[in-house]
């Protein structure tokens, strides 16, 4: 297989070189390997989608949040619902005379955009402590983030190069207003430059940075992520101008 | 909520704008939800075949290829009606026992559609494999995508060649290929 593979890669490529034609000729007779060829094709095309792959995981996001907090409120009486409507209404009025009275504002935008980074499917790719980062997911999903930071944290002292973990630790310390641990383990990740989670880590340290009133920090960060068109650019466009 | 014009619903996908997915899942999901959940399907398929839905109208976004006879909504719900009914013929039902009061207002091309929705399912299926591979192999395959020059890949990725960031490329390669093929799902893709 490893050979077929090899092969059928540098053929693609059209690296075969001398042995370019005789790969053709035994692809005119081989039936499988015109479809081993055809769906490295495809693997290759599919691999390139990057947007698709973000936009799913950003689907599967908001699809939970609407499917968890549906049958919530169905189940909810009247009179509850009266008395939630007018407490809710009571802290909106509340919040919104504390954001205009002080210069709040930057904890509205970074509630806004605020949305915690979810990646599940990674878990295979993850070295021994895979059930320590299993335990760690599941309290980060039950919104328990103390404990999910505990489990993170326990890993990286181990694997300090493992920046799935170190980007849901951040996660876990905005949830938990530690703003400066968060932006500390954000920017460890970018000087990495890891490929994979780069981008997610500037724009989460951008809003760390509006959370935490650096609003200049903020927005050098954001103009970066503009300017690189990373995946976060119209984000990134649309808060610069609020700030 | 402002209600949004199919302008600027399309436009909102074609950015990956968060706003206006919210939008869309709460205006538009219960209808193609009903849709399914009244024809044997459970609550998490709708919410697949919504979300799958939705992808592959983002990729003709992406591609220029859509055009709107019809509105959004119209669109979205017949898209998600004709991936339904390609599971539904998987599980043996017949496309007349399906039970749809919205039937009569269906304007998608129907061909094209079926081409991109079969596309997407086995795209999926690649890249769910791709994402549960290593770090270290989706990163060397993502430069490779990405044509980023053979010396700077060694570099990046801290090998001692670029005959072993090759070499790399086709290892990890192979595992890909082999846990694809390994699904059932893909043998069932191919028919």
């Amino acid at each position: 297989m490893k050979i077929i593979i090899e092969k059928i890669e540098k053929y693609l490529e059209g690296e075969l070189q001398s042995e370019q034609k005789e790969f053709e000729a035994l692809l005119d007779k081989d039936e499988d390997l015109k479809k081993l060829v055809a769906l490295n094709r495809e693997i290759d095309a599919a691999i390139a989608q990057k947007e698709v792959m973000a936009l799913r995981t950003q689907l599967e996001k908001i699809a939970d949040k609407y499917q968890k907090h549906k049958p919530i409120v169905r189940k909810l009486s009247t009179n509850k619902l009266t008395w939630i409507a007018t407490a809710a209404a009571i802290t909106a009025f509340a919040v919104s005379f504390l954001i205009f009275q002080g210069n709040n504002s930057n904890q509205q935008i970074f509630d806004t955009y605020y949305s915690s980074f979810q990646n599940f499917e990674t878990v295979r790719g993850l070295p021994a402590s895979s059930s320590a980062y299993n335990e760690g997911i599941a309290s980060f999903k039950q919104n328990e983030y103390n404990k999910a930071i505990r489990s993170f944290e326990n890993i990286l002292l181990l694997e300090p190069d493992n920046n799935l973990v170190r980007l849901y630790s951040a996660m876990a310390y905005l949830e938990t207003d530690n703003t400066n641990n968060a932006i500390e383990h954000l920017n460890i990740i970018i000087e990495s430059q890891d490929v994979f989670y780069l981008e997610h880590a500037q724009w989460y340290l951008g809003l760390a940075y509006i959370k935490s009133g650096k609003t200049s920090d903020a927005k050098r960060i954001l103009e970066n992520i503009v300017n690189n068109d990373s995946f976060y650019a119209s984000e990134a466009k649309k808060v610069l101008k609020k700030l | 909520m402002k209600q949004k014009t199919d302008e600027e619903i399309l436009k909102g996908i074609l950015e990956r704008d968060n706003a206006i997915f919210n939008y869309i899942y709460e205006n538009l999901y219960n209808q193609v939800k009903y849709m399914i959940v009244s024809n044997s399907g459970s609550d998490e398929e709708a919410q697949d075949v919504f979300q799958e839905a939705l992808i592959v109208i983002y990729n003709k976004l992406v591609n220029k290829e859509l055009e709107l006879y019809c509105t959004f909504k119209t669109y979205l719900y017949s898209v998600s009606r004709l991936m339904w009914l390609k599971q539904l013929e998987k599980k043996k039902y017949k496309s007349e026992e399906i039970y749809d009061e919205n039937m009569t207002d269906l304007r998608v091309d129907d061909k094209n559609i079926l081409d991109q929705i079969e596309t997407n399912e086995r795209f999926r299926l690649y890249q769910k494999y791709f994402k549960q591979l290593n770090e270290d192999c989706r990163k060397v395959l993502e430069l490779f995508i990405n044509k980023v020059p053979l010396r700077e890949i060694a570099e990046i990725m801290g090998y001692s060649s670029e005959k072993y960031a090759k070499k790399r490329k086709y290892i990890c390669k192979e595992i890909l290929i082999n846990n694809i093929q390994k699904d059932p799902k893909y043998k069932e893709l191919q028919k």
